[in-house]
């Protein structure tokens, strides 16, 4: 590009913006990782808790939520240490997604700490899940995402109608997190890799 | 009298322009990814990122990552609102009727 042409005229120049702020945005985007990683992490514990019920095994599956926790946790942050850190950009939309996601944490946590108080909090983590991942599609404009809030605001519906906690709300919030949570963050991933292969 | 709005020469130059757009799309952005996306030469990058700099337009913030230095560049609010100015301007440029 050179650096003092004067000759471009209006409609190159309005290109030349449009051009640099759509590329600046692409690489700005939000990743799927964090939705794969917690989607399969909690899919797949409220399958064994699926598991322990049927089978009467004398366990209390609750004591897993401790470790499948800090396992999501610590990849969560092993990923921001590691991919995110490198990023050359760091937009306002950035820190949008970032306070989505923090604010969806602190409310899931005040659940899970007073969960014992109330029977249904396990299903308001869907509602709230259903919250970020919505606000997030519309933020990064990307449909996927907005049909897995519709998914996880549907499992939140099922799972009351099913007269919380019996056992088959577990195999809908299973599916919940496949379809509201891991499907979209490999769609996202998919569509982000076919993007950095087009430039 | 001219329906026209002049157009800012600070920012009426391709790579100064690039480089507004590039900021202002992205909030904090380091030098290497604005060379990528402009594909100027780190010298010719330097310099126009200095005039943006006496304009008040861009902070330029040098830091060291690991063992590396990066800058980075952020639009100051005077630099948005002369970018939204000249937007302004060129619209005008390309619907005169308006």
């Amino acid at each position: 590009m050179e650096n003092e042409k004067q000759t471009f005229n209006a409609e190159e120049s309005l290109q030349l913006i449009t051009s640099m702020i759509r590329e600046t945005r692409q690489k700005a985007n939000a990743t799927g990782f964090h939705l794969i990683l917690w989607g399969t992490l909690i899919s797949l514990l409220l399958l064994t808790f699926y598991i322990l019920n049927e089978t009467n095994t004398p366990f209390s599956g609750k004591y897993l939520w401790y470790p499948a926790i800090a396992l999501g946790a610590i990849g969560s942050m092993l990923y921001g240490f590691l991919v995110e850190r490198k990023r050359k950009t760091h937009c306002f939309l950035d820190r949008i997604y970032g306070m989505i996601w923090l604010s969806f944490f602190i409310s899931w946590t005040i659940v899970l700490v007073f969960n014992y108080k109330i029977d249904l909090g396990g299903i308001l983590v869907y509602v709230f899940a259903a919250n970020a991942v919505f606000l997030t599609g519309i933020l990064i404009k990307f449909k996927p995402f907005i049909f897995g809030s519709i998914v996880l605001w549907a499992t939140a519906i099922a799972s009351f109608l099913l007269d919380y906690p019996n056992t088959g709300h577990l195999l809908i919030g299973a599916a919940g997190m496949i379809f509201g949570y891991v499907v979209p963050g490999i769609m996202l991933n998919n569509k982000i890799k076919r993007n950095k292969q087009g430039q | 009298m001219n329906p026209f709005k002049n157009l800012d020469p600070v920012l009426h130059a391709q790579l100064r322009l690039a480089i507004m757009s590039i900021v202002i799309a992205a909030g904090k952005v380091d030098f290497s990814f604005i060379k990528e996306k402009t594909g100027a030469t780190a010298g010719n990058l330097s310099v126009q990122i200095n005039k943006l700099k006496e304009a008040g337009y861009i902070e330029v913030e040098k830091r060291f990552k690991g063992n590396y230095p990066q800058t980075l560049c952020k639009a100051t609010t005077k630099g948005v609102d002369a970018f939204e100015k000249y937007v302004q301007a060129i619209q005008q440029y390309l619907k005169p009727g308006k």
